[in-house]
C-alpha cells in the first residue's frame, strides 16, 4: 500500500519528475541517481544502495525528440 | 537556471510500475547474480579437481556459503512482507493482541508524525526477527508461500529431486522430500549436518523431522555431498524465485 500525501502517491510524483527532467535534457542519469541514493537510509551500504537504484531504472532505447 | 544537460539519443528513464515491489524482487536479482558469478565459477574450479576427496571440503564451504545466503534472502522477504502483505502482517500482530499499551506511549508515536510510520514498521519488524525469524527455515518459507503468496501445493510433490527442477506436479518420493518446502528443508538440514554435526549424517533432530513431516520413511542418514548437490541447490532456489517474483505483486495488501 503506497504512502498518500493526501491524493497523491509522493513516489510517483518525484520518479515522473526526475523522469520527465531526464527526459528534456535537464537532469542526467547520475544526477538522478545521486538524488535518490542521498534519500537512502544511510545506514545501508553504498554498493547495496547503488546496486538497489541501478535497479530502478529500466533501459530505454527511444530517440529523444 | 540550471545548465542544459547535452541531450542523449537513448536515456534510461526511472521505471514507475511496480515501485512497491522494486526492494523484494531487487533481493531476489542480487541473490541470483551471487549464485551465476560466485557458485557458477566456484562450481567450474571445482569440476576442474577430478579426485573428490581433493575438492569435498571446498565443496561443502560452497554448499554452505550459498544455504546461508538464500536463508538470509529468506529473512529479508519476510521483513518486506511483515509490512506490505496484510496476512503476515496480521499473523504476526496476532503475537501482541492481547497486550496493552499506555496512553502516553500512543501519543507519543502520534506525536511523532511523519516519523510515526517509521516507529511502527520497525517495532512490526521486531516482532517479526524473535517471532518469525526464530523458526525453522521451512516454516519460513512456507510462512512466505503459503500465508503471504497463498500458493498452496507449496506441500504437495512438486521437485525433481535429481536436479531440483520444479514442476507443476510431480510423484511422491519415499526416499526423499519433494515439495517445495520440503526440498528446501531437506537442503538446509544437509547444511545444518556440516555446520553444527558431522557432515556425514544429518543431526538426529533434522533425520527425524524430515521422516516423519514428509513420509519419508527410507529416508538414508548420511547426507552424501556432491558437486551436482550444488548445481541441484541453485537449479530449486532459481526455479522457486521465479515464483515468488511471478507472485509477489498480487500480495501486497
Amino acid at each position: 500500500m503506497p504512502i498518500l500525501l493526501g491524493p497523491f502517491d509522493p513516489l510517483k510524483l518525484i520518479f515522473n519528475i526526475l523522469n520527465a527532467l531526464m527526459a528534456k535534457g535537464l537532469l542526467s542519469r547520475d544526477e538522478a541517481k545521486k538524488i535518490l541514493m542521498d534519500s537512502l537510509d544511510p545506514n545501508m551500504p553504498e554498493i547495496e544502495k547503488d546496486k538497489f537504484i541501478d535497479s530502478l531504472f529500466k533501459q530505454n532505447n527511444a530517440k529523444k525528440s | 537556471m540550471p545548465k542544459k544537460v547535452s541531450p542523449i539519443t537513448s536515456f534510461q528513464e526511472l521505471d514507475i510500475q511496480n515501485i512497491a515491489t522494486k526492494e523484494p524482487l531487487n533481493d531476489i536479482r542480487v541473490f541470483l547474480e551471487f549464485c551465476e558469478n560466485d557458485i557458477q565459477s566456484a562450481t567450474k574450479e571445482l569440476e576442474g579437481i577430478q579426485i573428490e576427496k581433493n575438492r569435498k571440503h571446498l565443496q561443502k564451504l560452497v554448499y554452505v556459503n550459498l544455504i546461508n545466503r538464500f536463508d538470509y534472502l529468506i529473512d529479508k522477504l519476510l521483513l518486506w512482507f511483515s509490512i506490505n502483505n496484510k496476512s503476515l502482517r496480521d499473523n504476526i500482530l496476532g503475537t501482541i493482541e492481547k497486550e496493552t499499551i499506555s496512553k502516553k506511549e500512543v501519543f507519543e508515536i502520534f506525536f511523532a508524525k511523519e516519523r510515526s510510520y517509521e516507529l511502527i514498521t520497525e517495532k512490526i519488524k521486531e516482532l517479526t526477527r524473535s517471532n518469525v525469524l526464530r523458526s525453522r527455515h521451512s516454516s519460513k518459507l512456507l510462512k512466505i508461500l503459503d500465508t503471504c503468496l497463498n500458493i498452496k501445493d507449496c506441500i504437495k510433490p512438486r521437485v525433481n529431486n535429481s536436479n531440483g527442477k520444479i514442476f507443476t506436479k510431480t510423484t511422491g518420493n519415499k526416499n526423499l522430500p519433494n515439495s517445495i518446502i520440503g526440498y528446501a528443508d531437506w537442503l538446509y538440514s544437509r547444511r545444518n549436518s556440516l555446520v553444527h554435526g558431522d557432515g556425514i549424517k544429518y543431526t538426529p533432530a533434522d533425520f527425524e523431522y524430515i521422516k516423519k513431516t514428509y513420509n519419508t520413511t527410507n529416508l538414508s542418514i548420511t547426507i552424501r555431498l556432491q558437486l551436482t548437490s550444488i548445481t541441484s541447490a541453485v537449479t530449486f532456489y532459481t526455479d522457486l524465485l521465479k515464483i515468488i517474483s511471478d507472485n509477489i505483486q498480487d500480495s501486497i495488501e
